[in-house]
């Protein structure tokens, strides 16, 4: 029998590596039925496997195969050792890319090869697409060089092993890489659905099976629509879907998108959602990665409850500030409304002159309750006359008649004047309160109007019948310098108490008379009127003084007799001057009144000695007269109570006051020692004087 | 007897009180997850009231369109300076009278 070719032969060793392959049931079966090939393919007694680790660049024990048990020693010894490319035969042959033969005598492990009966060695490498993957080394019992057909046997069995170890690491990547990818979705907090062209599940993530209710195993396959999209929102998702499919135009790849999703039980709730095409193969999967967004949008509800609430809060405080402020308005207006009639009123019941109180009342509503204000009176025959403007001067103002109140000034009678409010630039309105008030403020008006002019006509009543009761003047008298002073106290409409007269009462005689009588107005008028009539006519008749003032007495007592009511009581002082001779002779007689003082030319002053009883009260009155000369300088004055009580709580202020002025106008003409002694008590009085003062001063000159 | 200053008083602040909740509602239309009911300040023209009203979107619009309308709690109308034209459960319509026509016409913030 003839021996086949060698190429039939290397066919069948090739059958032969092929079914090896293909029968292993592992990884590592495969590889000892290519080493044994590969053993026989060149009588090898031991081969060993080395494999290239790329990150070490380091040639590694990977697998040995052996004929007999004896070579156990050495296969022990190949494991411990590794080779760099190109070092020891193991490198050599990677680097060279072709079987390289030694006899083992040459290499480092030596030693336990001879011990293992082996005498050479032949290094094949494995090359591979990307590089060398490894090398295998077969040892020979022969110390012969292989032959060329051994050599290219090797070759293919080390060829189909290369094969073979190339597909086993791309196995392994890809499983790495499987695991990798599955840990990945495994373990992802979102969910991940994949599905294909048809839109049915192909993978379904664990967070998914959480998130949906969902078993993976029973959602693959399924169509994902009717699963995880709500009913209304499934059409579009088919429609979205076929669309990519016949353009290849996406809607919805690759974006962030916020829908809601649904559960097994029919829940719904908010996702987000992304989705992207896996790869690029045909037809198209696609991965949806999906977020449940119940959380973040239960957080976004509240956060915007909160907002909510803390705008309405704003818009409430806004709100309630706005209804305390219109309200504070109103209240101020009432406040400053009801200051005005309070000042107002002040003012009118302090009373003087009711113009210049009109003026003063118009200036306090100006700015308080208005812009503008005049008070007008009518004074007959249709004139009218203003008495008050605010501000002062100020012309009428061209305001509408909204921002504009006028309201009579109303006697029980009859309209007297009117009170004009206006609102010109401030931007403020009149309202029906302001009417209100300026009504009454308009009634005060009235009433101040109307007593001041009853006032002012009473006054002059009484300045009239105040003026009939005393001498227009004095008479001119030769020698003698004389001077009167009289003023009322208080009010200027009633008549006053006090009363002087100075009058000739004969031949080179003169009467000057001064005095008191009891009450005020009307009464005291008709009292003042007697008494002065009666001591005129008493003057010319009888020249005693002391006489005349007896007369008055029964005169007095005699009124009182028609009328009792009224008590009628006077105090005079009365002096009968007589210069003859170029003498100055005064007799005095005083009934119940002061004695006059007397000022001598040398600064000296003197109290005339004389005293007698009030007049008017008893029919026996106790009189008495005294005599005095005034040489030339001297100067006598009678006087009222008004003056030496000018404070009654000092008693002897009045009199040193009186003293005080007489000292310091020695000398002084006659009409300026009155004048300055009523000035002098009326500036100690600080004010308006409580009495009447009454003053008569008569000088002797040369 | 007609106040007329009053009806005036009374139609600002009301006016003022739609400034408000005009801003308001630009606040919550700015919200995506507006509530149905939107909480507003009552617009009645009293001095102490503190109360809130409550409306859809739709329904202020509807007030708001008209600038004599105020939207106020059931019961807080002044008769003699507006005329209810509708009572809801929640709110109810008021119009202003003519006679201050003019101020809330001004005030409206919406008017241009």
């Amino acid at each position: 029998m003839s021996e086949p070719p060698p190429s039939a032969v290397r066919d069948r060793l090739g059958e032969r590596l092929v079914r090896a392959i293909a029968s292993a049931q592992t990884h590592a079966d495969g590889t000892d039925s290519l080493m044994q090939e590969a053993g026989r393919a060149t009588g090898a007694r031991v081969v060993v496997l080395w494999i290239l680790d790329e990150r070490a660049r380091a040639l590694r024990w990977a697998g040995d195969w052996g004929a007999d048990a004896d070579a156990q020693a050495f296969r022990d010894a190949c494991r411990r050792i590794t080779f760099a490319p190109g070092v020891g035969i193991v490198g050599e042959a990677l680097e060279a890319d072709d079987p390289v033969w030694k006899e083992v005598a040459a290499i480092p492990r030596a030693t336990p090869a001879l011990a293992a009966g082996l005498r050479a060695v032949v290094a094949a490498p494995l090359g591979g697409p990307d590089g060398p993957l490894g090398v295998l080394e077969c040892f020979t019992a022969s110390a012969e060089e292989p032959a060329p057909a051994v050599l290219e046997d090797l070759r293919l069995v080390t060829s189909q092993l290369a094969g073979y170890l190339g597909r086993l690491r791309i196995e392994e990547r890809l499983q790495a890489s499987e695991e990798r990818s599955s840990s990945i979705v495994g373990a992802a907090l979102d969910c991940i659905v994949a599905m294909d062209h048809r839109g049915r599940v192909l993978d379904f993530n664990p967070a998914a099976e959480a998130t949906f209710g969902y078993a993976r195993d029973a959602v693959v396959g399924e169509v994902l629509a009717d699963l995880i999209i709500p009913p209304e929102l499934r059409d579009a998702h088919h429609r979205s879907l076929s669309r990519y499919l016949e353009t290849g135009e996406p809607t919805i790849l690759n974006r962030r998108l916020e829908l809601t999703a649904m559960r097994a039980d029919g829940s719904t709730f908010p996702v987000e959602l992304t989705v992207t095409r896996l790869g690029t193969r045909r037809p198209p999967t696609f991965a949806g990665f999906i977020r449940d967004l119940t959380a973040n949008r239960e957080a976004e509800v509240e956060h915007e409850r909160l907002l909510r609430e803390a705008m309405l809060s704003r818009a409430v405080a806004e709100a309630a500030q706005e209804r305390s402020e219109a309200a504070q308005g109103a209240t101020e207006a009432a406040q400053r409304r009801l200051m005005l009639l309070a000042r107002a009123g002040e003012r009118l019941i302090a009373g003087g002159d009711y113009e210049r109180t009109m003026q003063e009342v118009a200036e306090l509503a100006v700015p308080a309750v208005a812009d503008w204000c005049a008070i007008t009176v009518h004074e007959g025959r249709g004139v009218r006359r203003r008495v008050g403007t605010a501000p002062s001067g100020a012309p009428e103002p061209e305001a509408p008649e909204a921002d504009r109140i006028t309201v009579p000034l109303r006697t029980p009678r009859r309209a007297i004047g009117e009170l004009a409010l206006a609102m010109t630039g401030s931007g403020r309105r009149l309202e029906a309160d302001d009417r209100a008030m300026a009504e009454s403020l308009a009634a005060r008006c009235a009433l101040a109007v109307e007593n001041g002019r009853l006032f002012a006509e009473r006054s002059h009543i009484a300045d009239t019948l105040q003026r009939s009761l005393l001498p227009a003047r004095l008479p001119e008298v030769p020698g003698l310098d004389a001077a009167a002073r009289y003023r009322a106290a208080g009010e200027h409409n009633l008549v006053g108490g006090d009363f002087y007269d100075f009058f000739r009462s004969g031949d080179g005689v003169w009467t000057a008379i001064l005095g008191d009588v009891t009450g005020k107005g009307p009464e005291a008028a008709a009292l003042t009127a007697l008494t002065r009539h009666t001591l005129r006519a008493g003057a010319l008749r009888e020249s005693s003084p002391m006489a005349n003032l007896q007369l008055l007495n029964e005169a007095l007592l005699a009124a009182r007799a028609h009328d009792a009511s009224a008590a009628r009581f006077a105090t005079v002082v009365y002096t009968r001057i007589c210069r003859s001779n170029g003498r100055v002779v005064v007799t005095v007689s005083t009934g119940g009144h002061m004695p006059p003082v007397v000022l001598r030319a040398d600064g000296a002053i003197e109290y005339v000695p004389i005293s007698g009883t009030l007049l008017g009260a008893l029919e026996d009155v106790v009189l008495d007269e005294e005599e005095i000369e005034l040489a030339p300088g001297d100067l006598m004055l009678l006087y009222t109570d008004g003056v030496t009580e000018a404070r009654p709580r000092e008693p002897r202020f009045g009199e040193q006051l009186l003293e005080q002025v007489l000292r310091d106008h020695l000398g002084a003409p006659a009409a300026r020692v009155v004048e300055a002694l009523e000035h002098a008590v009326v500036a100690a009085q600080e004010g308006e004087p409580r009495d009447d003062i009454a003053l008569i001063a008569v000088r002797a000159i040369d | 007897m007609p106040d007329p200053d009053r009806h005036r008083r009374i139609a600002v602040n009301e006016s003022r009180f739609r400034e408000i909740n005009d801003r308001l509602a630009d606040g919550l239309g700015s919200l995506r997850h507006p509530p149905e009911h939107l909480d507003f300040v009552c617009e009645c023209a009293h001095l102490e009231c503190r109360a809130k009203v409550s409306l859809t979107a739709a329904e202020y619009e509807r007030v708001r369109a008209d600038p004599m309308l105020f939207a106020i709690v059931d019961g807080h109308e002044v008769p003699d300076t507006e005329d209810v034209v509708a009572r809801a459960d929640r709110f109810t319509t008021v119009r202003k009278h003519r006679d201050v026509e003019d101020i809330v016409t001004a005030t409206d913030p919406r008017a241009t």
